[in-house]
């Protein structure tokens, strides 16, 4: 099993810990990972994003230029990303941030409205956890478990009382996408 | 302005209540926001929470601060 991801949008939005729970949650589950942000050259109101492959083999390399599965926030990652997802392969985008819809046919396009969501759940934290959840219910590459075990990991221990909210989030994403 | 905000802001214009004029307000934002105009989005979520601190502006308003709020401290210091 090896699987390439890149999630990308506005730093801020949750998308460098959003990887970096999913590279912990892959520790946990035994895997082989690597995680490797990037960022735009704005300081602020930028672009961001990072790349996480999970792999039970050994990884030759963190730097990709295609993959399994992309998560897009925003149209520029949106348009960066979608001509670099495998054949077969999945897109997950935002519909709020972008105004140009994903063209691609060859691959599984899912929209997911993580806003609405996050209203829902009354706290806006909740964004990524909410895009997590719906990308495990589409490729479901570490069990729920071993998430919650990597926030755990994440998460300093004062904001540990939140894991419960994190967990419904990532159960409301499975549930929206 | 896109045909879609400009037919929003028609409608703002001649919203009857608060709820109403609120949610246009956030429509009218989020599709700033889906075309990059981060300030004018930013601007729209405001005005929909003081008419209406219920609405889903409130948290968008939240989640679009976050982005703004965001320092790249690594730029400096990788």
């Amino acid at each position: 099993m090896k699987e390439e991801i890149v999630i990308a949008g506005f730093g801020g939005q949750g998308v460098l810990s959003m990887g970096k729970i999913l590279a912990y949650a892959g520790l946990m589950n035994d895997l082989e990972v690597t995680w490797m942000p990037s960022y735009g050259p704005e300081q602020r109101g930028g672009t961001a994003n990072v790349t996480v492959i999970l792999s039970d083999k050994p990884i030759s390399s963190p730097v990709l230029d295609a993959y399994d599965t992309a998560v897009v926030l925003n149209q520029q990652s949106l348009d960066k990303f979608e001509s670099k997802v495998k054949p077969g392969g999945t897109l997950l985008y935002d519909p709020s941030g972008i105004h140009r819809l994903p063209e691609r046919t060859d691959i599984t396009v899912v929209p997911v409205d993580a806003v609405a969501a996050t209203v829902e759940l009354k706290n806006a934290k909740t964004y990524n956890m909410v895009l997590l959840g719906a990308l495990l219910k589409h490729r479901p590459v570490v069990p729920i478990d071993a998430v919650l075990r990597g926030l755990k990991k994440t998460l300093p221990e004062r904001h540990h009382h939140l894991i419960p909210l994190n967990e419904e989030a990532i159960n409301k994403g499975m549930s929206i996408a | 302005m896109s045909a879609e905000t400009e037919r929003l802001t028609a409608q703002i214009n001649t919203a009857a209540t608060d709820a109403e004029r609120a949610s246009l307000y956030y429509k009218r934002g989020r599709a700033f926001w889906q075309a990059g105009d981060k300030a004018a989005a930013i601007s729209d979520y405001e005005h929909a929470a003081a008419l209406d601190p219920q609405s889903e502006a409130a948290t968008a308003l939240e989640l679009a601060r976050d982005v703004m709020n965001f320092y790249h401290r690594e730029r400096f210091n990788p």
